[in-house]
């Protein structure tokens, strides 16, 4: 019987503790980024990555919000899946850094990024709790947002299911 | 006197110099993709060397058929996607007033496998609206987000959703003349030389 009790527990513990793989979302109100007429747009040469663009945009669950053309600037230094740097949106809306930015290149010159970041001054601070950016580029064109977290937990599937299993089995032998 | 004042407002009509704009349309919504058809339901955020049309209530869909999956490379999924038998894209203002309608061609999305965010690209060949001169054939940009799913050789044999965000540039750019600073200053300096030498003598 404490055989069975020990597996039980094990089982309890394990769905507990391992919470299965997590999906980062943007979670609006989110800033629109795309560069216009007169902006640089994105540089990516390998070691770094740098981003002058404009946000006019704050994306809500409902009609977007127009705001004042305002400078986006994100510096980075480092390589592929370890840019670290720092970001400000002008009209002191916002500010913040960022460690970890992955760049996917999918052909050449063109595809993702994307990185947690933390707020660190600016009028949009309290609104945007959590932080992540994510964003496209093709040549020096770039189209990104910039919002809140949601970490997403997806059910450890496998692990309900044995624990299940072993419910069962229980069950069975008590019956037994 | 006179000569340097002709030469010179020939130069100034030569070297005139210009800006170069490229009407935009910017979108932000969603996607869902089912029975291989993908279809964009987004509005306009903003607009770029147009005349500003009413944002709010404003539309911007699209939809494509899916064509081929290329999943060649280990690292890429690449879904192509082709015209539909009807009007593939419709942009209207926030007051029903058409804007741009459309077909697409060349239309991919394209991720890294493994990843929910990914790069739609395509060309526009427009066919109506108030702003079809202004957009001829034009290049759609985005990148989409949020994705239900991630990229994978088998991502198109279901259905998913997610988030789309970016432009459609017009391809022929409009020739804005603008003023050339330096040559109407120089322009301003020699008129007041020749003030000056008109009185003093």
């Amino acid at each position: 019987m404490k055989v069975k009790q020990h597996i039980k527990l094990i089982a309890l513990s394990a769905i507990l503790l391992i919470p299965g793989v997590s999906i980062a979302d943007i979670i609006k109100p989110a800033l629109d980024i795309q560069d216009v007429g007169g902006d640089t747009g994105l540089t990516f040469t390998g070691t770094e990555f740098n981003i002058d663009s404009t946000v006019f945009t704050i994306v809500t669950d409902g009609a977007p919000i127009d705001i004042d053309d305002e400078d986006f600037i994100l510096t980075s230094t480092g390589g592929f899946g370890s840019f670290s740097g720092s970001f400000i949106v002008g009209g002191g809306l916002l500010t913040g850094t960022f460690t970890d930015l992955t760049v996917v290149e999918l052909i050449a010159g063109s595809g993702n990024f994307f990185a947690d970041v933390i707020y660190t001054g600016g009028s949009l601070q309290g609104a945007l709790a959590g932080g992540r950016i994510e964003g496209g580029f093709v040549g020096t064109s770039v189209a990104a947002k910039l919002g809140e977290v949601s970490v997403v937990p997806v059910p450890a599937a496998v692990w309900l299911f044995g624990s299940g299993l072993l419910g069962l089995v229980g069950i069975a032998r008590r019956k037994a | 006197m006179k000569n340097i004042m002709k030469g010179f407002g020939v130069a100034l009509a030569l070297v005139a110099s210009s800006a170069y704009a490229v009407p935009t349309l910017f979108f932000d919504g969603e996607i869902n993709f089912r029975s291989g058809v993908l279809n964009v339901d987004s509005v306009l955020t903003a607009t770029q060397d147009i005349a500003s049309p009413e944002l709010i209530g404003s539309s911007f869909d699209f939809t494509a058929l899916l064509t081929s999956v290329d999943s060649t490379s280990s690292f890429l999924t690449i879904g192509n996607f082709g015209t539909t038998t009807s009007t593939d894209l419709t942009v209207t203002d926030g007051n029903s007033i058409e804007l741009l309608t459309g077909n697409l061609s060349s239309l991919q999305m394209m991720g890294g496998n493994g990843f929910g965010i990914g790069l739609v690209m395509g060309v526009i060949n427009s066919t109506g609206g108030s702003l079809e001169n202004e957009f001829g054939i034009g290049n759609l940009i985005a990148f989409e987000f949020n994705l239900s799913t991630t990229f994978s050789a088998e991502m198109f044999d279901s259905l998913f959703t997610g988030d789309i965000d970016g432009r459609v540039l017009g391809e022929e750019q409009i020739d804005v003349p603008e003023p050339t600073p330096l040559a109407l200053l120089a322009l301003g300096l020699m008129l007041v030389g020749f003030i000056k030498h008109s009185r003093a003598s």
